[in-house]
């Protein structure tokens, strides 16, 4: 208990420190500043705290904070399904969706096979759970991080010319295939269901899914359409949240998924949706931050040959993404103006990726899962290292930036 | 209406979790987490149909625990209670903190004889009266069958004791969901406070004369008193340092003070704990700081002795329902109702009786102070609440009266659990009736 309660001091400390300093004051640094304004240092904050060297986050603490964990990834699912609102999307011409769509799939694709087979010929992790790890590497490695473009466009000053718009509709979409293809494969990862085993429980676990996200949209919609103060409205979000995301993990399947049909409905009723986003853009970077020091506390590098999948998984999403940004932009033609060289700017890797994997090391811990966090998480540090510089390169081939 | 349908439709969703299924299909931590927000949604829910009765939201949203939790439905379960033992804590802390910022000293200077006179009254009325009460109605309690008259008062002084307790927690939330303000209001919670210190050092002596008594050795055994008193001076030491400290981030700092408030109330929690364990292992003895207390005295101390008082009340008021509600929704699902159904006869019968003493006494209080007719009339329903404390002392005399302690111990939470529901609707009726609420204002 005493844990605990150090634990979620030093976390809320953190993260309110780390907030106003890597979002509200800029003074840091050239060299370390996109990785220090994108808050990723936070994981390593998390990786002191933990088990491996303060034990201030151990196994138990992190357990008890599991409230914590559930409505940190239930945040970050509601304000990504918040975002998507229909009408707007569709403002936008269809073959971004299409961009969207290639890219993150290829990527998934080019990461997940090599993944599966080394996990299962080389590390040797048998049954379901090692392609549902491989599945969560390829899904993390499809999502684009928005932020390390857009502190680049503040500080490049650049003009919002369509290739930076096409990137940037990129960056904050593209997660949405990865995480419906976690809640998917959560879902089917189900052999049991109330009726018994059979085969059919994997497809009824998509359709619980579903109906939680749903019931909790039109409730949180419903609950909110009547006027509520500003503090009614925390209320009722935070509830929904805990609700949504708790019942989720209950049932093994994913609160980032469930959490984010819960945002969609939200966004897609008239009601308080414009009151429910301000309110949850207002608390969203705390709870980021929380979450990648709960990333940080998670990670424990079990064996040196982490190390080497992880590099190998790094390569793998570089040739995805690169790939990905190649095919997706023949394939629209000439009807939008991109390079070929497209992935080369959507290499940051972002929150989103950091959620997935949080999420699978805390329904499905198995022995391999360190490999999966290792990999990701120093992914998303070294992606964050190198984007800026990839992303400057596209933007000069384009001619965005001069020289 | 539109919000009772959302209830019914959590409600529904809790019941889906009630069902045994496979254990390769769940994932039992997550349990608590779900039940937190269950408790959350359901109880400001309830809260919020009940404020349409024009009753206070605070007793739906300890209805909400009574109901939802593990001695009724169940739908919130023993062990998810427990673990969100931690939540409790914070909250508990930071309804302190707020109770202390609450208490304006030019007020209660100006009402220091009527706080004063009131105390003295209520204590004096409702400990005699319940004490007599007991003695009188021996006959229904069976745990006193056969036993000698010294021990028969040594229970009626302890639950004397116990009836003179109240709850600041429950008044603030009252205080702060009406946003009542005036000298009623002030003079209330100045008593309510002042009793809740006033209640450990007069439960350790009462105690500590009891344990003599019914002991065969006869010798008395001051400690328990030292002890308590000496704790009573560590935790307002730490609540001054505490508060200092506060001053100083709230001056020199003053960035996200929300959290910060909220991070101090989880720190001065472990503290406390922190401390007790450092004392019982380090040098055996069973010391605590009373963490309430604590931040009762830091909360009272901004308020007076910085010009930050206002901005700190203020940023507390933002961050007080979510706080307020699973507070409340949790010492509703704490409360062991099933106490209530071997003496509920009784609770009733001391309950009744506690209410009319304490209207006498405050009345009385209240007349020799010289207060205006209306307050005098409407006081003693504000100070019927009970909670925290009393329990706490309850697990005391469980411990030190093995022969009957448990007994009286389930009887006091019986009586605690009946005053916890009537209390917050006779205070809020109280602060209406005497135009100290916004709504009654604006009328």
């Amino acid at each position: 208990m005493v844990k605990v309660i150090i634990g979620f001091v030093l976390l809320v400390i953190i993260a309110l420190f780390g907030y106003r300093r890597t979002f509200t004051k800029v003074h840091i640094p050239l060299g370390a500043r996109y990785i220090y304004l994108t808050g990723t240092e936070f994981i390593l904050v998390g990786v002191a705290l933990g088990g491996q060297f303060i034990g201030v986050l151990d196994a138990p603490a992190l357990r008890s904070l599991t409230p914590l964990y559930s409505l940190c990834l239930g945040f970050m699912g509601l304000i990504f399904g918040i975002q998507l609102e229909f009408n707007k999307l569709k403002r936008l011409p269809w073959r971004y969706d299409l961009i969207v769509v290639i890219q993150a799939l290829v990527t998934m694709a080019v990461v997940f096979f090599p993944c599966w087979i080394l996990m299962k010929y080389v590390f040797g992790t048998e049954g379901h759970p090692q392609v549902l790890g491989a599945f969560v590497l390829a899904a993390t490695a499809s999502c684009t991080g928005l932020t390390t473009l857009a502190l680049l466009s503040r500080d490049l000053k650049l003009r919002k010319t369509p290739f930076i718009e096409l990137l940037q509709y990129i960056s904050s979409l593209d997660a949405i295939v990865g995480l419906v293809g976690v809640g998917i494969a959560f879902s089917l990862m189900h052999t049991h269901s109330p009726f018994g085993s059979h085969a059919g429980a994997g497809i009824l676990a998509v359709g619980i899914s579903f109906a939680i996200g749903l019931t909790t949209g039109f409730l949180l919609h419903l609950i909110t359409q009547h006027h509520c103060s500003e503090e009614e409205l925390g209320v009722f979000i935070i509830g929904m949240v805990l609700f949504a995301a708790g019942l989720a993990e209950y049932f093994m399947l994913s609160p980032l998924f469930v959490c984010l049909v819960t945002g969609i409905v939200m966004a897609n009723v008239k009601g308080a949706k414009d009151r429910v986003f301000y309110l949850l853009a207002r608390l969203e970077h705390p709870f980021y931050l929380i979450m990648l020091i709960l990333a940080g506390a998670i990670w424990n590098v079990a064996t040196p040959w982490a190390w080497v999948f992880a590099a190998l998984y790094l390569g793998l999403r570089f040739a995805g993404k690169v790939m990905g940004g190649y095919l997706a932009v023949r394939s629209v033609g000439a009807h939008i103006r991109a390079p070929g060289r497209l992935g080369l700017g959507l290499m940051s890797q972002g929150g989103m990726a950091v959620a997935m994997v949080i999420n699978f090391n805390q329904i499905h811990p198995t022995e391999y899962s360190g490999l999966v966090v290792t990999a990701v998480l120093s992914a998303v540090i070294v992606n964050e290292l190198i984007s800026p510089t990839l992303i400057r390169s596209v933007l000069l081939r384009t001619g965005e930036v001069k020289p | 209406m539109r919000r009772l349908i959302g209830l019914f439709i959590v409600i529904g969703f809790m019941l889906l979790t009630l069902i045994d299924y496979p254990a390769a299909m769940t994932y039992p931590w997550a349990r608590t987490t779900f039940s937190f927000g269950f408790l959350l949604l359901a109880a400001y829910l309830l809260g919020d149909v009940l404020a349409g009765f024009k009753m206070p939201k605070i007793t739906g949203y300890i209805l909400a625990g009574i109901v939802f939790g593990p001695y009724v439905l169940n739908l919130v379960t023993l062990e998810s209670v427990r673990d969100l033992g931690l939540v409790d804590d914070l909250a508990l802390t930071f309804i302190a903190l707020a109770a202390g910022g609450e208490l304006r000293l030019k007020e209660l200077k100006n009402r220091k004889k009527s706080i004063l006179l009131t105390v003295a009254f209520l204590t004096l009325v409702v400990f005699v009266g319940v004490t007599l009460f007991v003695i009188l109605a021996r006959p229904i309690m069976p745990f006193l069958e056969g036993k000698s008259f010294v021990h028969v008062l040594a229970v009626a002084a302890i639950v004397g004791t116990f009836a003179v307790a109240r709850s600041p927690s429950s008044a603030i939330a009252i205080i702060s969901e009406t946003k009542a303000r005036g000298p009623f209001t002030e003079m209330v919670l100045g008593v309510t406070v002042l009793m809740d210190v006033g209640v450990i050092a007069f439960f350790a002596i009462v105690v500590t004369i009891c344990q003599a008594a019914v002991s065969t050795t006869g010798g008395m055994d001051f400690n328990l008193i030292i002890t308590m008193t000496l704790e009573i001076i560590g935790s307002i030491g730490a609540g001054l340092v505490l508060g200092w400290l506060m001053m100083l981030y709230i001056k020199h700092i003053k960035a996200e003070l929300m959290i910060f408030i909220i991070g101090v109330a989880f720190l001065t929690t472990f503290g406390a704990k922190q401390f007790a364990v450092v004392m019982h292992d380090q040098f055996g003895v069973a010391f605590h700081l009373h963490a309430m207390l604590i931040c009762i005295t830091a909360g009272f101390l901004i308020q007076n002795y910085s010009p930050s008082g206002d901005t700190f009340m203020k940023k507390i008021d933002h961050a007080s329902l979510p706080i307020y509600v699973i507070f409340f929704a949790h010492v509703g699902a704490d409360l062991d109702i099933r106490t209530l159904e071997a003496t509920w006869l009784v609770a009733i019968l001391i309950v009744t009786t506690r209410c009319l003493l304490i209207w006498l006494g405050a009345y009385l209080g209240g007349k020799i102070a010289g207060d205006p007719p209306i307050m005098r009339r409407w006081s003693g329903p504000s100070f019927i609440t009970q909670a925290g404390v009393s329990l706490g002392l309850a697990g005391i005399v469980k411990a030190r009266f093995p022969e009957w302690g448990a007994a009286v111990a389930t009887m006091i939470v019986a009586v605690i659990t009946l005053n916890q529901v009537i209390g917050p609707v006779t205070f809020k009726l109280a602060l209406s009736a005497v135009g100290e609420t916004r709504e009654s204002r604006r009328d």
